[in-house]
């Protein structure tokens, strides 16, 4: 379904993903969106974009509502993945999706309250165990030289990753660019905390250091748009501004 | 401006791990994040021979050492409750800026353990620092 909206490049790109993967591509749409795929799709008349969802995601899901009751698949029910998560917050059904509701009731997992929400706890978790990480590093850096810091930080990582592995059963994923950029993220990644921990191991301050080395997402964004052409938003040109000025002040 | 050594050895690390953001968006396309945690310890491993102490490595204190270890430990821990909340229906946009605020747990513990203080102006530069990684990872 492509509409013309704000979503049409993410269907767009869910497209050539699924059709990367050997899947079948139908646009349902304007006439002159399937010509543009060159595919085959199903013709549907130009509308006001508030309407098109009526056009063109409420027959198709009555279609697949039919077909799986014709193949004895219960609508809704998750078969090849666990879940899917849906924010009950930003979850407001709009005209076209009143029917997905009654199909989706299951997919609203999220916890209303977030104190209870379990990955709030579990990001609690993360938050401690990366602040025990840079204040176990400092304090090992303060005799360790960085190099050797590494080599030990990199020892402590195995047990974890063992653990992981047996949790997954051993089903690690082996799709060459996958392996390719995992393996050259952790010689970066080893360069950078190299960097870190010489930082530490030098007569700076922990707590200026933890945080001006916690600004990398400014380059990840900075990369993203430049390389990626990820659309530059207006909250990160704000992170930005902040970030260098908080760059500025600790070069003071 | 003046850069003193920690700030070049931050802006090193920054770099460094800025571009592993980016790379690590683009190998989630390939494969889970659990995997990639994975790999990325086998790159991690590649690098192994090239900083082996020897046995320079037993002078060291006995606390320190553990202090190293421990650090691999909690941060690969960290990063697989990262990957578990987001598994458990935790949105990415808000389980990211929460988990970037890290350093805030160092800012609070550094005066207790290492008697180590920080200027006003400074405080500044940390509030708009975390003000930062909060906007950016959003």
């Amino acid at each position: 379904m492509l509409r013309r909206g704000k979503t049409r490049e993410l269907n767009l790109a869910l497209a050539h993903d699924l059709a990367r993967f050997g899947g079948l591509i139908r646009v349902v749409g304007p006439s002159f969106e399937s010509s543009a795929l060159g595919v085959g799709g199903c013709e549907v008349p130009v509308v006001p974009e508030t309407l098109a969802p009526l056009f063109e995601i409420v027959p198709v899901q009555a279609a697949a509502l039919r077909m799986a009751e014709l193949r004895g698949i219960r609508p809704g029910s998750f078969r090849y993945a666990l879940q899917v998560a849906v924010n009950e917050a930003e979850f407001r059904p709009a005209a076209g999706v009143v029917m997905q509701s009654a199909l989706q009731e299951e997919t609203v997992v999220t916890s209303k309250h977030r104190w209870n929400a379990r990955w709030f706890w579990y990001s609690m978790i993360c938050v401690l165990c990366w602040g025990g990480w840079a204040l176990l590093s400092k304090l090992g850096s303060r005799e360790i030289p960085p190099e050797t810091m590494q080599f030990l930080f990199t020892v402590g990582t195995i047990p974890v990753c063992l653990a992981l592995l047996i949790g997954t059963h051993g089903r690690l994923e082996k799709s060459p660019h996958g392996i390719t950029y995992g393996i050259l993220n952790g010689i970066l990644s080893g360069v950078g905390g190299l960097a870190l921990f010489a930082a530490y191991h030098s007569d700076g301050n922990t707590s200026l250091i933890t945080v001006a080395t916690a600004l990398y997402p400014m380059i990840t964004v900075l990369l993203a748009i430049t390389i990626l052409r990820e659309r530059f938003r207006f909250i990160q040109a704000l992170g930005l501004v902040f970030a260098a000025v908080a760059i500025v002040i600790f070069s003071l | 401006m003046h850069f003193a050594p920690w700030l070049w050895y931050s802006a090193v690390t920054l770099v460094a791990w800025g571009i592993v953001g980016l790379l690590q968006k683009l190998s989630t396309n390939y494969i889970s994040a659990e995997s990639s945690l994975i790999w990325l310890v086998g790159g991690f491993l590649l690098l192994e021979p090239l900083l082996y102490p020897g046995l320079a490595v037993f002078h060291y204190s006995r606390w320190n050492l553990t202090w190293a270890l421990l650090s691999g430990v909690l941060n690969a821990l960290g990063a697989w409750a990262l990957f578990t909340a987001l598994k458990s229906g935790g949105k990415a946009s808000i389980v990211a800026p929460l988990t970037a605020l890290y350093p805030l747990v160092v800012i609070m513990l550094v005066p207790f353990v290492l008697h180590e203080s920080i200027t006003r102006l400074q405080v500044v530069g940390v509030v708009c620092a975390l003000i930062a990684v909060l906007l950016l990872s959003a």
